[in-house]
């Protein structure tokens, strides 16, 4: 196997799977001198939060097991595909560093109330932070050392060829792009139940908290209009990127273009997630897996975004770079 | 979606608007449910006068290949499928007629003679 992907499948698959058990192993085994329920969340004055002990395993599972399978499987699915770089070595290592420390603090968290009466008596959770957050990092860190330093070794996207347009003639190209049916409905979803929360925060009479949650819904509201559909526009002057609610607005002059091609993006393996991302060397509208054009503006950036008809978008693109330089010549 | 209008010919601008639409529901780019651009962004984007893309709308729904709805404007109709059956007839005649030295003026004048005589 290639050296890349052994190691990453032992840094972002190996590692959480090995933290993962061993936490969940620690948690069961001191089951049976917990108070009931543990202290499971601390404010500054002590435990302020409390839950049922078998619901520690199961979130440690979730978020010391899934999560980060969830990141290393997705770097690994890019690289066996061929793809290298950056963000492909930084998954795997940021995914053994955070099972390491979600793994060790949950565990730790249980393990320091052996044996009391009442989680009320909990005490604080600072110690096991020091020890969670260096070991989390020192794994991060060997994981990310123990991977090699590959760049990309795909070959270069074809550049498309421009479009051929009669002197005169005016094209543009109108497209959108838009996350999956999925994401979208999900991020519905927790927008209005933000919402609704702050709206009983409100009947309960508790003004903090709904001021707070209300700020909350606002931002998610904000943040959905934003990010999950995007317009996309291509004329002689260049290539236009707006958002939902016209908050951002991203352009690539035609003076700007040296070249084009139509691409398959996979935001979550080489942007590291969905968005406006921003990765050394490129600026990246990743709204869903799939068809993309690439832009190589004439600085040596790149810049991405997700199009349905990529081929079509990136010709014109690409007519509408050629037109312009002819133009300064 | 492509649209291309070239001002010095001497096809209506509406009517280089709506065969953009035409031809790519005939190529399978456009398909039914698809929601074509507000007519004000196309406008803006081509430099033509508002009234000129509303017109080519009208005329894509009055042949039933566009749909208004009310919130989600112009939208791909079942009938894009039509067109897209019969682009395959279309790329076999204007063949023949190439191959037969006849222009495409004439080969669209014989077809519109054809429709009107059955």
């Amino acid at each position: 196997m290639d050296k890349a992907i052994s190691r990453a499948l032992g840094a972002g698959v190996v590692t959480p799977v090995v933290a993962t058990a061993a936490a969940v192993a620690v948690e069961l085994a001191v089951m049976g001198d917990l108070p009931d329920p543990v202290a499971t969340h601390w404010g500054t004055g002590g435990p302020d939060g409390f839950s049922a002990a078998w619901t520690v395993p199961l979130m440690t599972a979730l978020t010391a097991g899934m999560l980060p399978l969830i990141l290393g499987t997705s770097a690994l699915l890019a690289l066996r595909r061929g793809e290298r770089g950056f963000t492909l070595r930084l998954l795997p290592a940021v995914a053994a560093g955070l099972s390491v420390y979600l793994g060790a603090l949950l565990a730790g968290t249980l393990v320091i109330q052996r044996g009391l009466e009442t989680a009320q008596d909990a005490p604080g959770v600072g110690s096991i932070m020091l020890v969670a957050l260096p070991a989390g990092a020192v794994v991060g860190v060997l994981a990310w050392l123990a991977q090699p330093r590959e760049t990309a070794s795909v070959a270069a996207p074809s550049p498309a060829s421009p479009l051929a347009l009669q002197p005169g003639e005016r094209a543009v190209w109108l497209g959108r792009a838009e996350m999956t049916p999925w994401a979208l409905a999900f991020i519905v979803l927790a927008t209005l139940a933000a919402w609704t929360g702050a709206a009983l925060m409100w009947l309960a009479g508790d003004t903090v908290a709904s001021a707070i949650i209300t700020g909350v819904a606002v931002l998610l509201t904000a943040l959905a209009a934003t990010f999950t559909v995007a317009h996309v526009r291509i004329d002689a002057s260049g290539l236009t990127v707006t958002t939902g609610v016209r908050l951002v607005r991203l352009r690539v002059p035609a003076e700007d273009v040296a070249s084009v091609a139509a691409i398959d993006v996979h935001g979550l393996a080489q942007y590291g997630g969905y968005g406006i991302r921003q990765i050394p060397g490129a600026t990246a509208v990743v709204l869903r897996p799939g068809p993309a054009i690439e832009v190589a503006r004439r600085s040596g950036r790149r810049f991405v975004v997700t199009v349905d008809d990529a081929p079509t978008a990136a010709s014109l693109l690409a007519a509408a770079g050629e037109a312009a330089h002819a133009a300064q010549d | 979606m492509l649209l291309r209008i070239d001002p010095a010919s001497s096809q209506p601008l509406y009517d280089q608007i709506a065969d953009d639409v035409r031809r790519q529901a005939s190529a399978g780019t456009l398909r039914a449910g698809d929601r074509l651009p507000p007519a004000r962004e196309v406008a803006e984007a081509l430099d033509v006068n508002l009234h000129t893309v509303l017109k080519a709308y009208q005329l894509l729904r009055d042949e039933g290949l566009v749909e208004m709805r009310r919130g989600r404007g112009a939208v791909v109709s079942a009938h894009a499928a039509a067109l897209a059956a019969l682009r395959d007839d279309a790329l076999a005649l204007a063949a023949r007629a190439r191959e037969l030295g006849v222009g495409v003026e004439a080969v669209a004048a014989l077809v519109r003679a054809a429709a009107e005589e059955s």
